[in-house]
């Protein structure tokens, strides 16, 4: 039970060579997750590599592509209101992570790096095409989120390399997204079910489409069987439009392989993961929350 | 003397700035020199023979001073209801929270460390995890010397239930259940323990019963119950679950052990892991009454879950079996029910105490009779309420009850019959449905049974010659603003400010001996106990200021601190220099003694066990998400009568507290335990309700007077939370139709008896979703 040694490098390239030099080095920002798992000796790392003084993993801005820096809190990302406008999806996540004293302190780069199935921010990553951008002492290497959870708790960010930031495609303005959970309680709980949804409307019709579920599967995923159901509908045709959601959260439940644990059973989740990703398909191209 | 200056205003808590800057010393905070840090080593199955416990290597860990096992300890069984509590385990393992060795170090870390060395020798055996299933034949034992599993069992009736049935124009029978809920308080059970040479033990505990537990961890420990001093610290909450511990044992073993002070601290796993929750109960209810709504006849049939051992259980499923009668006149009734060991945790007592479960289901069969009969349910339940000045099937006697004003008036600020017109013309199976319902309850204010030497309550007023009152009782405050009232109370009497007093912690060193704070007992009973006191006191400090004027004290007039005579006044303070001037330094001493207008219930449990009885009307809206199984209470009236209240922003902060509280238990609140194992035991998947959860509340406190409490005061706080799940899931039904017969109404349960009810009536199945 000794204490794990502790270390604040300043640099991108400081950080990666202290964590390659141990494969027990675990990194560290709002520690939201990681404290708790040391604590429940579920992880237990020989050094924990402090990422918050290194400036590149603080940056947020929006453009092409637009950054987020892994050690940026979600409290400031919900700050900001250009990112939130152009996000919308990753700010409804965001806003519904923890309460604020945790937005306060959790990043976008330990939530997607704890790869919790249910991590809030997932969904929208995945469909607003977040790419993680990985540096190592081998140099630096893109990997699109799709690719990136590999397992419940596990990500292809290999011992030795630290996750810099996530890019994201520019907004283009003809785009709709939304994010939907479903909950236990209404004050600061996890997902037992989430999903997200992007739309981009050309000339009337949902020319790209992106379908994403929580919860449901060893890792938050996409679901391009709903993607294709959606792709080419007609967004004035609300028959259409309502037959085409209703089988995309069809095919989200037929591509879900949930499990049975203390806050639902498999059968549950899959009732709830049609339910919930109509709700965001709902929300995404009939409400048009963007 | 004009009326009184602090009784009914609205101060806020005594202690509330000290708890607000984090300064109150609870026994996490309390370090003392040389104190070793205990941890405890638990059970490695649920139910099995244990043949040896190796320490050796825990032994050798640095900093390590004990490691004990039950050969280590005096080694008998005691227990507050039944003897089968041990302070270690010896032959056998019961549940995983069994206690197999105890290590005392000087740093938390090297007790810990030690205590994954220790290694046990364990033949497991088949173990049983259900009470239903414990009480068949065949059932693993748990205890060898109780064959059956059969805990403790209860059997009541009056009258002739079965004749009475055969006369009943309808009879309902229903089932229902009742889950595991974590007391979920505050702070995590911690102790500490200190031996003395001369035998002794000073036990530093938050029982909020010290007396009670002093008698059992005596009788554990092998001494004479004076040899042991117990403290109470400031409480982090209980809600019932900190009566008597086995912690405080483990402790002083280690204590005396080592010499050494010996601190034992849960976190919140632990707590939650080993936590002795409201016992589950499965309830056979059936209810026989006349065409003209008219009850007749009530049968109830309880299962509960004691768990490994017994705790306060069987308090529990008594009340759980007959307290209803003194809600209710059923004029005919009998109850039976038995309480199972299971390898499980052992469960105990929680606000409410059986009176809130058998509520659940009792309340839900008025409303189901109400639309039988077609009389409504405010209506059914007047007509059958028991009336002030009753005494009921059980001999207790209701000296006031202002239920009747408490339902017309719930009724009116919710608009109650309006609300339920609309709600009946939506109730569906599908989309949003809002519902409404209502629910009624009592309590005690005090049950004479638990303590039988100490009914009522006695306290010492103190006062220095600077004008510092302290007050002594033996009644431990739990949170819930006792010190508050108490010093309220105590300064109308004295002239004095609540600036001026404090409450003494108890100690038994100090403090009188008392049944202590539980049965919603404190205000009521303390209370009156610290008036006695406190006036017993002004009348000395009177005596002596007539001496001084040269006056008779009934020509002394008080107005809030001051005391006049004629052109001649002293403030509060100056009247006590002068009282400890004349008295050689004497502080002011005043002596309350309050022995309560009840009557020792036989042992067919006749008579009346509490001095007054408190009434509460609730009534619950809700919407129900018919498509995810998601319940949200959206709004909420409580109408009580607790007599005089005494402090409205605390009694409005109990009954708001025990909404919360309830809305929890209604709606999410569940210890899931599989095969014996607690699976939920943090904060994050044992729900309690966030501020998000909460419905708009209004609370209203009826004009009452109880002539057996203080300034006509009764008790508030676990009335508070008896009707909450019944209004709840009486809500739910008027939405939906559906009857919830189990908590709680989860999410998941709803979903599966809306898709089960859809199922049934497929002409819902053309409604078109609601999004």
């Amino acid at each position: 039970m000794s204490q794990p040694g502790y270390a604040i490098p300043r640099s991108v390239q400081e950080a990666v060579e202290t964590l390659a030099r141990s494969t027990a080095a675990r990194p560290i920002a709002g520690g939201t997750d990681l404290m708790v798992q040391m604590r429940l000796g579920h992880r237990r790392p020989d050094v924990v590599v402090d990422t918050r003084a290194i400036e590149e993993l603080h940056l947020l801005r929006q453009g092409d592509p637009t950054v987020i820096g892994a050690a940026v809190t979600l409290r400031r990302f919900l700050g900001d209101a250009e990112l939130t406008g152009s996000y919308p999806a990753l700010a409804q996540a965001a806003n519904l992570l923890g309460g604020r004293q945790i937005q306060a302190v959790a990043t976008f780069g330990g939530n997607v790096c704890n790869a919790s199935p249910a991590a809030e921010t997932a969904t929208p990553l995945l469909v607003y095409a977040a790419q993680a951008v990985i540096e190592s002492r081998g140099g630096r290497r893109e990997v699109p989120l799709t690719a990136f959870f590999t397992g419940p708790g596990k990500t292809v960010v290999d011992a030795g390399e630290l996750l810099v930031g996530l890019h994201l495609p520019p907004p283009t303005g003809d785009e709709r997204s939304a994010y939907r959970r479903l909950e236990l309680r209404r004050s600061v709980d996890i997902a037992v079910v989430s999903a997200s949804s992007w739309v981009r409307v050309v000339e009337g019709r949902i020319a790209t489409a992106r379908v994403a579920v929580g919860a449901v599967n060893a890792v938050a995923m996409r679901v391009p069987a709903a993607e294709a159901t959606l792709t080419g509908v007609e967004v004035d045709d609300s028959r259409a439009v309502e037959r085409a959601i209703a089988q995309a959260a069809v095919d989200c439940r037929d591509a879900s392989r949930p499990i049975d644990d203390t806050r639902a059973s498999a059968q549950y989740r899959l009732a709830m993961v049609e339910l919930i990703a109509r709700r965001a398909l709902n929300d995404t191209i009939l409400t048009g929350a963007h | 003397m004009s009326g009184p200056a602090w009784v009914g205003q609205g101060i806020p808590q005594v202690d509330m700035l000290d708890k607000l800057r984090g300064s109150t010393k609870y026994i996490a905070d309390i370090s003392v020199s040389g104190m070793l840090h205990a941890v405890i080593v638990r059970s490695p199955v649920a139910h099995g023979r244990l043949h040896a416990v190796d320490v050796d290597r825990a032994k050798k860990v640095p900093g390590v001073r004990a490691v004990l096992t039950s050969a280590d300890t005096p080694h008998r069984f005691f227990g507050p209801h039944a003897n089968d509590w041990e302070i270690l385990a010896s032959e056998k393992v019961r549940s995983f929270g069994d206690e197999i060795a105890a290590i005392a170090a000087t740093t938390l870390d090297a007790a810990r460390e030690a205590a994954a060395l220790v290694t046990a020798t364990v033949e497991e055996l088949p173990a049983v995890f259900d009470a239903r299933e414990a009480l068949r034949d065949g059932a693993p034992t748990v205890w060898e010397d109780r064959p059956g599993n059969v805990a403790n069992s209860f059997q009541i009736s009056r009258g002739n239930v079965e004749e009475a049935f055969a006369k009943a124009d309808l009879v309902v029978t229903d089932r229902y259940s009742t889950n595991q809920i974590y007391h979920a308080y505050l702070e995590p059970i911690g102790v500490m323990a200190e031996y003395h040479p001369s035998g002794s033990y000073t036990l530093t505990v938050p029982s909020h019963i010290p007396y009670k537990a002093r008698l059992t961890y005596a009788g554990a420990l092998g001494v004479r119950p004076d040899q042991i001093r117990i403290v109470v610290p400031p409480i982090g909450g209980s809600f019932g679950a900190k009566y008597e511990m086995i912690e405080p044992l483990i402790a002083a073993v280690l204590a005396r052990d080592t010499g050494r002070p010996v601190r034992l601290v849960y976190d919140r796993e632990e707590d939650a892991l080993i936590a002795r929750s409201r016992p589950p109960f499965w309830f056979h209810h059936r209810i026989g009454v006349t065409a003209e709504g008219m009850f007749i006849a009530r049968e109830t049939e309880v299962v509960g879950t004691a768990g490994s051992r017994v705790f306060w259980s069987p308090a529990v499923l008594a009340t759980a079996i007959h307290r209803v009668d003194s809600l209710y006149n059923f004029h005919n009734m009998a109850g039976t029910g038995a309480l199972a060991y299971t390898n499980e945790a052992p469960t105990t007592c929680m606000r409410g105490f059986g009176n809130a479960e058998s509520l659940f289901g009792i309340e839900q069969m008025i409303d189901e009779i109400g639309e039988k009969l077609g009389i409504d349910p405010v209506e059914l339940r007047q007509r059958n309420a028991v009336r002030e000045g009753e005494t009921t099937l059980h001999g207790w006697h209701i000296s006031s009850s202002k239920l009747p004003e408490c339902l017309e008036r719930v009724k009116e600020v919710s608009d109650l019959d309006n609300q339920r017109r609309e709600t009946r013309k939506q109730r569906g199976l599908t989309g949003v449905r809002r519902g409404i319902g209502v629910a009624i309850a009592h309590h005690v204010s005090g049950y004479r049974p638990i303590l039988a030497d100490y009914d009522g309550s006695s306290a010492i007023v103190h006062a220095t010659s600077g004008g510092r009152v302290t007050l002594f009782v033996g009644e431990p405050d739990i949170g819930q603003g006792q010190a508050t009232v108490l010093s309220q109370l105590a300064c109308d009497e004295l002239g004095c400010s609540p600036d001026d007093v404090n409450l003494q912690g108890v100690d038994s060193a100090l403090s009188p001996d008392a049944v202590g704070t539980l049965a919603s007992r404190a205000t009521t009973m303390a209370g009156n106990a610290v008036v006695a006191a406190a006036r017993s006191a002004r009348q000395k400090l009177d005596a002596l200021l007539a001496d001084h004027w040269r006056t008779t004290p009934d020509r002394l007039h008080r107005e809030g601190e001051v005391v006049h005579f004629g052109e001649q006044s002293l403030t509060f303070r100056e009247s006590m220099a002068l009282y400890a001037a004349s008295n050689c330094g004497l502080p002011l001493l005043g002596e309350g003694v309050h022995r309560p207008a009840t009557q020792m219930p036989d042992k067919d449990k006749y008579g009346n066990p509490s001095a007054a009885y408190p009434f509460a009307a609730h009534v619950a809206e809700v919407e129900v998400d018919c498509d995810s199984g998601q319940i949200r209470v959206t709004r909420y009236w409580a109408v009580h009568d607790s007599g005089t209240i005494l402090n409205p922003s605390t009694a409005r902060g109990q009954v708001v507290g025990a909404i919360a509280q309830g809305v929890g238990w209604a709606l999410m609140e569940d210890v899931k335990v599989d095969l014996g194992r607690v699976r939920n035991p943090n904060f994050l998947d044992y729900r309690i309700p966030g501020s998000g959860d909460m419905p708009e509340t209004y609370v209203e406190f009826v004009d009452a007077y109880e002539p057996n409490g203080p300034h006509g005061a009764k008790s508030l706080a676990e009335a508070a939370i008896n009707p909450v799940t019944a209004a709840i899931a009486n809500a739910f039904h008027d939405a939906t139709g559906i009857r919830c017969h189990d908590l709680p109404l989860a999410p998941e349960r709803i979903w599966e008896l809306l898709t089960g009810a859809r199922a049934q009536s497929p002409a819902h199945d053309a409604e078109e979703a609601l999004i």
